[in-house]
C-alpha cells in the first residue's frame, strides 16, 4: 500500500475531503496537523508553488491540491469506486467539483464581510446556492447518484459547515423551503455513515468562525 | 458514433476551444465546429452550458460536456483506443493534473492581468506575477518532459494542451515589449512552443497572431466604446 501522511488543519473542509476518501477506501493514514501561522518545513518542501494543506504523501511523494489528491486516491485504490466508471458521468462530477471549487468562496463571503460588502455576499451567496439546487443534483440522492461521490465530498462542506458559518453571522440562507433538493442533500451526506463518523467537532468549530467573524466585525466598526 | 455526432461549441480565438479541438485531433475524431458569434450567446449554448453558458461545449450525441479541462479528459476517457493524453502513472497523472489547474488558477490570470492593469505600476505587478509563473512552469517542464519534447514526454499529452493552447494569446502579449518565453530563461519552454505549435494535431487551430491582434482590438473597441443611448 505504501505509507500514506496526510498534513492538514482542523478545522478545513479541504482536508475532510481527503479523510472522507482515504475512509470510504478503507485506508489507513498518519494524520499531521500543520499550524498555518508557523508552516512546517515539510509542508513548504512538499508544497512549494501554494504552502497550502491539503497536501497527502505517498511513499514519500507529496499530491498537492484537494482535487489532485481525490483523483489520485480514485485511480491508485479504484475498490469502492467515488467515480462512475462511465466517461459522462464522470465528467458531470468533475464540473460539479470544480463548480465547487470556484463558487466556495462566493457561498461563504457572507460570514466575513459586513455591512453593504454582506448585502451583496448574501445575493450572490443565494444565487449560487439555487445554481445548485437547479441545476446540479436533478433526481439524485447524491451528486453521484445512488451513492457518494467525489463531487459530494466537494460540495460536502455545504452540508456541514454551512450551519457554522450561518450561525456565526446569525444569518440563515441554506433554508429547507427556498433549496427543498439542496436541502435534503445536506441531510443524506451527514447522515452517510463514513461522513458522519467523520466530521469536526460542531461546537470547536463553530468557535472558531465565531472568533474570526468577531474579528472581522471589530476591524470594521473601528 | 458517426462524425456528426461529436461537436464543439466555441470560437476561433478562444484558447480554451482550442483545448477539446486539440484533444479530438490527437484521436483523430471528426467533429463538427459551431462557432459562437461574439457578444451573442446561442440557444444552443444556453441550453447546453447553462450554469457558466461558456464556450468550449462538447456535444457528443446528444450529452453536453463543459469546462475545457474536463471536456479533454473526458475525450481521453472516451476515445481510449487513441494515443493517451494523460500520462498512464498515476502521479505523473497528478503531477498533470497539479499544473494545468495551477495554470488555469493563477498562470492565466496573470497574463489577462496585464492587459487588464490600470496604470504602470499595477502593470509592473502583473508582469512580475506572470514571469515568476512562467519560471515555475519551466522547471515543472523540465520535470516532466524527462530530456523529450513535450510535458507528456515524446508526444503532446494533458498539459501541454492545456499550456499550448495559450501560446497565441502569449505571443499577442510578447509583441507588446514583453518577454514571456526567454531563450536564456525558459529555454526549455522556448523549444517546447516550436513544437507544440509545428504538431500536427495543433497547426490547423493555431489561429494565427496577426489575427489574434485584431480580434483583441475589436473586443477592446466593443468594451470602451460608450453604450448606446
Amino acid at each position: 500500500m505504501g505509507d500514506l501522511k496526510l498534513h492538514g488543519t482542523a478545522f478545513s473542509p479541504f482536508v475532510y475531503r481527503v479523510i472522507w476518501a482515504l475512509k470510504l477506501k478503507g485506508l489507513d493514514y498518519e494524520y499531521i496537523e500543520e499550524d498555518l501561522f508557523n508552516k512546517s518545513d515539510l509542508l513548504l518542501k512538499y508544497n512549494p508553488v501554494y504552502k497550502k494543506i491539503p497536501v497527502l504523501t505517498h511513499g514519500g511523494k507529496p499530491v498537492a491540491e484537494s482535487s489532485v489528491i481525490l483523483e489520485y486516491i480514485e485511480e491508485t485504490w479504484p475498490h469502492n469506486p467515488l467515480l462512475s466508471a462511465d466517461p459522462h458521468e464522470k465528467a458531470v462530477a468533475r464540473f460539479w467539483f470544480k463548480f465547487g471549487d470556484d463558487k466556495g468562496l462566493t457561498i461563504v463571503e457572507f460570514c466575513i464581510k459586513v455591512g453593504e460588502e454582506q448585502e451583496k455576499a448574501i445575493q450572490d451567496s443565494l444565487e449560487v446556492l439555487k445554481i445548485l439546487e437547479e441545476h446540479g443534483l436533478g433526481e439524485k440522492k447524491f451528486f453521484g447518484g445512488e451513492s457518494i461521490g467525489l463531487a459530494d465530498m466537494a460540495l460536502g462542506w455545504v452540508a456541514y459547515w454551512m450551519c457554522m458559518l450561518e450561525e456565526a453571522a446569525g444569518i440563515k440562507l441554506l433554508e429547507e423551503h427556498k433549496f427543498p433538493r439542496l436541502f435534503k442533500w445536506t441531510k443524506n451526506f451527514k447522515e452517510f455513515p463514513i461522513i458522519k463518523e467523520n466530521l469536526p467537532d460542531y461546537d470547536q468549530t463553530l468557535a472558531h468562525f465565531k472568533s474570526i467573524r468577531e474579528k472581522i466585525v471589530a476591524t470594521a466598526t473601528k | 458514433m458517426a462524425e456528426g455526432d461529436v461537436k464543439i461549441l466555441g470560437g476561433w480565438a478562444s484558447p480554451f476551444v482550442m483545448r477539446p479541438r486539440i484533444a479530438l485531433n490527437i484521436k483523430s475524431v471528426g467533429y463538427e465546429i459551431l462557432e459562437e458569434k461574439v457578444g451573442v450567446k446561442s440557444d444552443l449554448l444556453i441550453k447546453s452550458n447553462p450554469v457558466y453558458k461558456k464556450i468550449p461545449v462538447l456535444i457528443h450525441g446528444d450529452k453536453p460536456i463543459c469546462e475545457s479541462l474536463v471536456i479533454v479528459q473526458y475525450i481521453d476517457e472516451t476515445w481510449s483506443s487513441g494515443p493517451s493524453i494523460l500520462p498512464s502513472d498515476a502521479y505523473d497523472r497528478a503531477t498533470a493534473r497539479f499544473w494545468a489547474a495551477y495554470i488555469d488558477d493563477k498562470w492565466v490570470p496573470a497574463l489577462s492581468g496585464i492587459a487588464k492593469a490600470q496604470g504602470e505600476e499595477a502593470e509592473a505587478e502583473a508582469v512580475k506575477q506572470l514571469l515568476a509563473g512562467t519560471t515555475l512552469l519551466e522547471e515543472a517542464f523540465q520535470k516532466c518532459s524527462k530530456g523529450k519534447a513535450f510535458f507528456g514526454e515524446d508526444s503532446i499529452g494533458y498539459l501541454d494542451i492545456a499550456l499550448g493552447s495559450l501560446l497565441g494569446w502569449i505571443r499577442v502579449t510578447e509583441l507588446h515589449g514583453l518577454t514571456i518565453l526567454d531563450a536564456e530563461k525558459t529555454p526549455g519552454l522556448v523549444g517546447w512552443a516550436e513544437n507544440f505549435c509545428a504538431d500536427s494535431a495543433v497547426k490547423e487551430v493555431m489561429p494565427e497572431t496577426g489575427k489574434l491582434v485584431e480580434f483583441a482590438k475589436m473586443i477592446f473597441a466593443k468594451t470602451k466604446a460608450p453604450p448606446s443611448t
